[in-house]
């Protein structure tokens, strides 16, 4: 009997060990993150393919290519779905503009609106991988876990867990930017993520690129 | 540089235009001169439009398409005119000075506008994107009030065109019916003329309008634009004969 006791608290332990293994915060994964935040903040323009899932009753995927200068010069292209290819909506001094892809000249948006965000959670002006990592940043003040799942010397891939979700962040280790965040709900379904191709820094963009 | 499948099939309409517009520019007895060379004008920007719906499926450097669009929109810009125009001619209506003002100041001003545009003012083109053409594919985005100013000019001269040529068709087609049934035949020619112009007009309004809805992947009008081309240079040639 006593031996069924011993055996049953030694499990207890290994368990309850195993569980606070889970939680504990790694300190260089929450660092790398922030350092890679400032680094992009940091950074006078940028251009990536950004390829955008989010859950909305159904998986909408977005491809498009995203362009940003500072201090804050938006310029979005469309590429799919197919609806949506050819879309252009640019952010320059306070104002938005769009082209739908089914109109031939270009209107003036409020950012804010529906229309302006069109369909996402943030307007145009709060849309930049500066912001993502901003608020992925932010979000660890509810941190319970944090820590490396894979790494080599082209890139880390940190999982970062708090009580509402869970976060898969993968870092470029040379150019020190996002190559995805992927968001999770507590159950593991997918509810946002953006993956980031062709990641170029100090893009020199053309005259008026960000002016429509 | 390459095209789109779609570019490939509209150089079929852009060649039947542009030979018919020749065509019919260096032929015809005197009294059918100004008829043919009218429509002829007509018929040369609407190569200028076909030149744009080809340059939209191509794949070739941005700064080398707009200048492609640039070239295409001074002459696509006008073809409400030439419409006007042609229509004038072939109801053989009087052109008068004020007729004349109504043809050449909305036509001069959008050439106007284009050649501010190359200069690089940005008065029509606003920018170039990726369409719905294949992979490469990249079309015009205008300034919007230069679109549409043009836009409610092409539909004002298009209507006024159609119209004027419908009262003359039906005018027509009453004379010969009234004089004759042996011009039953000329009846459905002039039918066809018409039938030619109201289907210009359809595919257009669906190029317009079917982009809202799904993903344009074909220009209608590269179609209907060579039908009505077609059936109007046979009618002008009939009627010649």
């Amino acid at each position: 009997m006593h031996n069924k006791i011993w055996l049953f608290l030694i499990i207890l332990i290994f368990l309850s060990i195993d569980s606070l293994a889970g939680d504990i915060i790694d300190r260089k994964a929450v660092d790398h993150i922030v350092a890679v935040k400032n680094n992009v903040l940091g950074l006078k323009s940028y251009r990536y393919k950004l390829t955008n899932k989010f859950m909305k009753k159904k998986l909408i995927t977005d491809e498009m290519v995203y362009s940003y200068e500072k201090p804050l010069n938006i310029r979005i292209e469309w590429l799919s779905p197919r609806s949506k290819r050819g879309q252009l909506a640019v952010y320059s001094d306070n104002v938005m503009k769009a082209a739908f892809s089914w109109m031939p000249f270009v209107i003036e948006v409020n950012p804010d609106s529906d229309l302006g965000k069109g369909g996402y959670e943030y307007p145009i002006y709060r849309s930049t991988v500066g912001d993502l990592l901003t608020q992925t940043v932010d979000d660890f003040k509810r941190l319970i876990s944090a820590r490396v799942i894979e790494e080599n010397a082209q890139y880390v891939l940190y999982e970062l867990a708090n009580d509402k979700n869970r976060a898969n962040v993968k870092i470029d280790k040379v150019k020190q930017v996002p190559i995805y965040i992927e968001q999770f709900d507590l159950k593991g379904n997918l509810v946002n993520a953006g993956y980031f191709k062709d990641f170029e820094v100090d893009v020199k963009f053309p005259k008026d690129y960000f002016k429509l | 540089m390459e095209l789109e499948i779609q570019g490939y099939f509209l150089l079929i309409p852009f060649t039947i235009n542009f030979l018919l517009a020749l065509i019919l520019y260096s032929r015809g007895e005197r009294a059918y001169v100004k008829i043919n060379r009218s429509f002829a004008m007509w018929v040369l920007t609407i190569c200028f439009w076909d030149m744009q719906l080809i340059a939209q499926t191509s794949t070739m450097p941005e700064k080398m398409l707009r200048v492609l669009y640039q070239i295409s929109l001074a002459g696509q810009w006008v073809m409400p005119s030439a419409f006007l125009y042609f229509v004038f001619c072939f109801t053989h209506e009087k052109i008068t000075l004020r007729k004349r003002l109504w043809i050449c100041v909305p036509a001069f001003f959008f050439l106007f506008l284009v050649i501010l545009d190359v200069l690089g003012f940005g008065t029509v083109i606003d920018a170039i994107r990726v369409n719905s053409y294949g992979n490469m594919g990249r079309s015009v985005v205008y300034e919007m009030y230069s679109f549409l100013a043009w836009l409610i000019y092409f539909i004002i001269y298009i209507f006024w065109g159609t119209i004027l040529f419908a009262g003359h068709i039906k005018r027509t087609t009453v004379a010969f019916y009234e004089s004759s049934l042996l011009s039953l035949w000329h009846q459905s020619e002039f039918l066809l003329s018409s039938g030619a112009v109201l289907i210009f007009i359809f595919g257009l309004t669906v190029d317009i309008i079917i982009p809202i809805f799904k993903p344009l992947v074909f220009p209608v009008s590269g179609i209907t634009t060579l039908i009505m081309v077609v059936l109007m240079s046979y009618l002008l040639f009939k009627v010649e004969k």
